[in-house]
């Protein structure tokens, strides 16, 4: 038997050892009871319906009779918290306590004279050893509970500065609030008489590790991803930038989810606009759950356009270089993918090892992209336009190699495309979600059966197979994944403009898609910047990147409020160290 | 907005729909590539027949694999149309096959010297209005017939057309670049002051023989120059290459003759005068000396160009003898003092009077085999 006295608190509560008087929902319960004892007795049919009835009626009766204790005379509202932990206890228990992680337990602060306190978290989200040794023991401990007895109102900050030492501890007074934050790992200890409940911060969740990037891999750059922990994601950051301009605002989306959302920017460089519109389109947001980074894609995206508007990335380096730029950077918890804001087209078309390595390199690099999106795109649908519609426009050995190789082909050339872009797809999807041993085999599978026996069976000419193997390393050299979807359909439509009009089919598509891109724009900056418009200095960073000293500029487009980023160094130090001279001297001393 | 979204939808539609007639969607393989076409006069004085070559599909096949038929098959087959014009010798032709007869693969066109003007008029402007030609293939005179020229086969190409095309483009693979395309030959039939030349393929056992042009003044077919002045004719048009000249008093010869040659005219007392200034370089070769002195190549040079301006005077009077004027003196004329050539009705009655001179410079640059 639980030894604390009930008979100080008033109101609704009932002097002990008498019986209970049952309230509606206890009658009707009682009701429902009688109605299935007598369906038993009357008919055979199931009544597996009136027992579910029943058991939730038993939980609302529970939920309306703790709720009822809070209904002291005085108090604010319901969703203030009495002071009264055996009220507390029963809330709780009554409500998210029924679920078998949620750990309630009572205990006594001080060694000598003892105050009732109640103490809650989940079992998994928090560390144990913080709950055992850092609050429960120290607070058992306690040699001065007396002040607490004297006055219980300011209990709370005598326990906050003297007892417990947990790190991060804040006060709460509101239900509502109390138990989102217990849902998210923290621990809520009520103290009998004091209204303030003490919200201790034990949060330990079970983490993955921090990794390698799987999707973004670099080869000299940084060898870090984000992990599911949101905390995790801004320590990475707050790594890289360790300037106090460096902001996390928190905001809550989802209510359901009450998922912890993050809004990062780099106060002084970041134009000011820009992060209240991200903010206020997140605001805007009214969804039950939120589970993923992309779902906030939509909203922050201007229109439902096939090419992605924000940049969505697993490396911590990325995000930390767009803040530096000015972009604002958005963290979901859960999700290992960070956002970053506004996004152009280049930028997708952007890594690591672009910045990692010389300018050279780097340049040679987002060229063979570039290369690689026209072959990957233009290489099918050439075929189909040049060997079906316009031949006269092939050299004449070209043609008759083409044409002796689709001898006995049953099908004209967009077949052969379809059958084997849609042979890639599926080997593609099927290969994706498999163990990394078995799509090897796989991929092994389908390049050599597949294609050796499709080729066989003369189904599709060779050139073909040479064409789509070069297409499909050309989409895929996007260094960001999402980039290369839009590709793959757009993939399609420009087939079918070649098939029904041959080049100038695929010229008139390549209009289509280049005017689409260029009416995009994404928080007030034009997808294809900085081509469109063209904005010369801002050249340096797109398919040629200049050497680090020549970009001195943040980028246009992103209206920084600091647009330079480097200052110019008028003379270069020390480019020719006198090496020898000091060499010299140095020997001279010797001797 | 839904208006303008209705009006996009049907620019597309419309578009799409409208150009439906600017295509025709059929695999190349499901085509007769017709590489080169003869026309030759038919046996009606009013009808020309058209021969239509294109390559085999065992050699298209074997093209594809890079392997030749190796059974002395020939790796060509043509289909013969005669009519009045070029769409009915066609019609009949592609009456004789099962596969689209299609010319937008055309690399050479291989007519007649027997061809009468207004037979080879009416083929010509035929060809020039069949749409997927690009007015690029080659054209060649053949003499008497154009189907002996393309039966004709070449150890060095599996079709005539790939032969013409290797050996066109090649500037270098010819002793004077005389390749004409279609286009080139259009363009002189209706520029007044100039005439149209052609080279022509001769056929021997081993291929063909290219190394006389034929001339031509409109369609009306003239004459052709021998070996020898066909290359003083590039010299005078700044076409040699590979042109050599033997020398007996140094026993000596002077190779790969190329350079430029700019022509110029003017009027002196109402008479028209044309110059050419010819500049050529070249490597002395095969010289008996042991050495070569300055005052010797000098010599040498003086007595080539001599020899050049000669040869190159000579074909100019031939041409002026049979009033045809291959040059374009008449054109360069018509550009330089367009007044007197306007005053001139007909410009070749005119081009036989004129007064030409040649001026040739060689400048020997190398010194090859010295013995």
């Amino acid at each position: 038997m639980w030894p604390f006295s009930r008979k100080t608190h008033s109101g609704p509560r009932l002097a002990d050892n008498a019986t209970p008087e049952k309230g509606p929902a206890g009658r009707l319960m009682d009701n429902l009871k009688t109605a299935e004892q007598t369906l038993e007795d009357i008919t055979e049919i199931d009544h597996g319906l009136v027992k579910d009835l029943i058991t939730e009626t038993k939980t609302f009766s529970k939920r309306l009779e703790s709720l009822s204790q809070d209904l002291i005379p005085g108090h604010k509202s319901l969703d203030e918290f009495s002071g009264d932990i055996d009220g507390a206890y029963d809330r709780l228990k009554n409500t998210v306590g029924q679920s078998p992680d949620i750990i309630i337990r009572r205990f006594f602060i001080g060694h000598g004279p003892q105050v009732p306190a109640l103490l809650a978290f989940v079992d998994g989200l928090a560390d144990n050893q913080m709950i055992d040794q850092d609050t429960i023991a120290l607070m058992q401990r306690y040699q001065d509970a007396q002040v607490l007895i004297q006055s219980p109102q300011t209990a709370h900050q005598v326990i906050h500065d003297a007892v417990t030492s947990v790190g991060h501890a804040t006060v709460e007074t509101q239900w509502s609030k109390l138990v989102i934050d217990l849902m998210g790992g923290n621990t809520i200890v009520f103290i009998q008489g004091c209204p303030q409940v003490l919200v201790l911060d034990t949060v330990k969740y079970p983490a993955r590790a921090i990794s390698a990037p799987m999707t973004e891999r670099a080869v000299k750059g940084p060898q870090e991803a984000f992990n599911e922990v949101i905390l995790t994601q801004m320590n990475l950051i707050r790594r890289r930038i360790k300037s106090p301009n460096l902001h996390f605002d928190p905001v809550k989306i989802g209510q359901l989810s009450q998922t912890l959302v993050v809004v990062a920017h780099v106060e002084g460089v970041t134009n000011p606009e820009l992060v209240i519109a991200t903010k206020r389109r997140l605001a805007a947001i009214n969804i039950a759950n939120l589970e993923y980074s992309n779902t906030l894609a939509e909203s922050l995206s201007s229109s439902r356009s096939l090419f992605p508007q924000v940049r969505s990335t697993e490396r911590a380096d990325i995000v930390a270089r767009d803040l530096a730029l000015g972009k604002v950077a958005i963290m979901v918890d859960n999700t290992p993918y960070a956002i970053t804001v506004p996004a152009t087209f280049m930028d997708f078309y952007q890594t690591t090892d672009d910045y990692t390595a010389s300018f050279w390199e780097a340049s040679l690099e987002r060229l063979v992209r570039l290369l690689g999106l026209f072959v990957g795109l233009l290489l099918p649908p050439l075929y189909i336009a040049l060997s079906s519609v316009d031949p006269e426009l092939l050299p004449t050995k070209l043609v008759i190699t083409i044409a002796g190789s689709r001898v006995g082909i049953p099908f004209p050339p967009i077949f052969e495309v379809i059958i084997m872009w849609s042979i890639i797809e599926i080997l593609r999807e099927a290969a994706i979600r498999l163990p990394k041993g078995l799509s090897t085999t796989l991929g092994t599978i389908g390049a050599i059966v597949v294609g050796t026996a499709i080729v066989k069976a003369a189904l599709v000419s060779d050139i073909m197979i040479v064409i789509i193997t070069l297409t499909a390393l050309g989409l895929f050299t996007s260094p960001v994944y999402e980039m290369a979807v839009p590709w793959r359909i757009l993939f399609w439509f420009v087939i079918l403009a070649a098939y029904l009009l041959g080049i100038y089919g695929i010229i008139l598509s390549l209009i289509i898609i280049l005017a689409h891109l260029a009416s995009l724009e994404n928080f007030g900056v034009p997808y294809l910047s900085p081509f469109g418009p063209l904005r010369v200095r801002d050249l340096k960073d797109s398919w040629i990147r200049f050497p680090e000293a020549k970009m001195r500029h943040r980028p246009t487009y992103l209206r920084s409020v600091s647009p330079i980023q480097r200052s110019v160094q008028k003379e270069p130090p020390m480019v020719y160290p006198q090496l020898h001279q000091t060499q010299k001297e140095h020997f001279d001393d010797e001797t | 907005m839904k208006l303008k979204r209705w009006l996009q939808a049907f620019a597309v539609a419309a578009l799409t729909v409208g150009l439906t007639g600017c295509w025709g969607n059929r695999p190349v393989n499901d085509r007769i590539l017709v590489l080169c076409m003869g026309i030759d006069p038919a046996k009606s004085p009013q009808q020309f027949t058209v021969i239509f070559q294109a390559p085999t599909p065992s050699a298209v096949t074997n093209s594809s694999q890079g392997s030749s038929s190796g059974s002395g098959q020939s790796e060509v087959f043509a289909v013969k149309g005669t009519g009045r014009g070029l769409e009915a010798a066609f019609n009949e032709a592609q009456a004789q096959v099962s596969k689209d007869l299609y010319l937008g693969q055309l690399q050479l066109v291989v007519i007649s010297d027997k061809m009468k003007p207004e037979l080879l008029h009416r083929a010509i402007e035929s060809l020039r209005s069949i749409g997927p030609l690009d007015k690029t293939p080659y054209i060649v005179v053949a003499k008497n017939s154009a189907f002996k020229v393309l039966q004709q086969s070449s150890p060095q190409a599996k079709f005539p057309s790939l032969y013409f095309i290797s050996l066109f483009g090649c500037v270098s693979c010819q002793t004077d670049a005389i390749g004409v395309r279609f286009w080139q030959y259009l363009v002189r039939l209706t520029t007044s002051g100039v005439d149209p030349f052609l080279p022509v393929a001769l056929p021997f056992s081993q291929g063909y023989r290219v190394d006389q042009v034929a001339l031509y003044r409109g369609y009306q077919y003239v004459t052709t120059l021998d070996p020898v002045q066909t290359m003083n004719f590039g010299i005078l048009e700044g076409l040699s290459h590979k042109v050599s000249l033997f020398l007996p008093r140094w026993q000596a010869t002077i190779a790969f003759l190329t350079g430029p040659s700019r022509l110029t005219t003017q009027v002196v007392d109402g008479h028209v005068q044309a110059r050419f200034n010819v500049r050529l370089t070249a490597t002395l070769q095969g010289i008996s000396s042991s050495s070569v002195t300055p005052i010797e190549l000098s010599q040498i040079s003086q007595r080539a160009s001599e020899i050049i301006a000669q040869r190159c005077t000579a074909v100019i009077r031939q041409t002026q003898h049979d009033d045809v004027d291959p040059f374009g003196i008449g054109r360069m004329l018509s550009w330089q003092h367009p007044n007197t050539f306007h005053r001139f009705a007909d410009w070749h009655k005119e081009y036989p009077k004129i007064h030409v001179i040649v001026h040739c410079v060689v400048k020997i640059t190398s010194v090859g085999t010295v013995s």
